[in-house]
């Protein structure tokens, strides 16, 4: 990692804020989604947490419902996601490539509404997450 | 690090190597199936022509912590590897996560220089990145 990234320097704000999805993907073996992601600083200054979400659950459901919507919009279907830094994130499409936000295709109106699944997303994780912390502070 | 490694022939050639894994893929598999992953947004970035409101942006959340400029993929997988033997975990972990201090700074996490590494396995995916040192 010696050799420096070059990173634009235009953009003075990110153009997302947490709760913010960082790794996503399904785990067959134990039929969860299991979501990393970046918390509010309310809820945790941690940079990152981590909840695992039953894929037959209501918010498995709400899960699989955006990355539906995420495959529909990208034309192919997305097996995982990540955050790539800023306003890019990064999808593991199921022919084994991998595509960015920050690629030159798509329009624009695409990109927004990619942004809008990958919200909902981060807010789903953030909620999970939340809730799990006052089940474990009400069995403490 | 601590303990900067001469880089070898055999190093660099490991590094390069490395270098051409994309972002969350794989830089090592362990024979316990869990995979040490790459993770661009907390690799060293050249902070030396930006304004201290961009270094605090570049190394915020959003953004990701960055790791110091002598953290190279390499010495970052053997570390992660070494780590991983001495805490024992496996895909059976589950998630979890651990953090291990330093005497000098490893990166910067909001515009600050840090001491802390954070480990953190999903079950699966394994990576590491600079924490604020406020973990005591």
């Amino acid at each position: 990692m010696s050799d420096v990234i070059d990173v634009p320097l235009d953009s003075e704000s990110p153009l997302v804020d947490p709760p913010i999805v960082d790794d996503l993907y399904l785990n067959a073996d134990l039929d969860e989604y299991i979501i990393t992601f970046i918390p509010d600083d309310c809820v945790s200054r941690n940079e990152k947490e981590t909840v695992a979400i039953p894929h037959d659950s209501e918010d498995g459901r709400r899960v699989e419902l955006r990355l539906s919507e995420l495959s529909r919009i990208l034309g192919t279907s997305v097996i995982r996601l990540f955050h790539a830094g800023g306003g890019d994130f990064g999808f593991f499409l199921s022919d084994g490539k991998q595509r960015h936000l920050s690629d030159p295709v798509g329009s624009s109106e695409a990109s927004q509404e990619i942004y809008v699944q990958l919200q909902d997303l981060g807010m789903i994780a953030q909620i999970a997450f939340r809730q799990e912390q006052l089940l474990k502070h009400r069995t403490a | 690090m601590a303990e900067e490694i001469e880089p070898t022939p055999i190093r660099k050639t490991l590094e390069l190597q490395c270098r051409k894994v994309q972002d969350r893929e794989p830089l090592k598999t362990l024979a316990n199936g869990l995979m040490i992953v790459r993770c661009k947004k907390h690799e060293p970035i050249d902070l030396a022509n930006l304004s201290r409101k961009q270094v605090v942006l570049r190394t915020s959340k959003v953004f990701g912590s960055k790791f110091a400029s002598d953290w190279n993929l390499v010495n970052y997988v053997e570390w992660i590897e070494s780590r991983l033997e001495e805490l024992g975990w496996t895909t059976a972990t589950g998630p979890a996560t651990d953090i291990q201090h330093f005497v000098s700074p490893i990166g910067i996490a909001r515009g600050n220089a840090v001491h802390t590494i954070m480990l953190r396995s999903d079950g699966r995916f394994v990576h590491a990145y600079p924490d604020e040192d406020a973990y005591e």
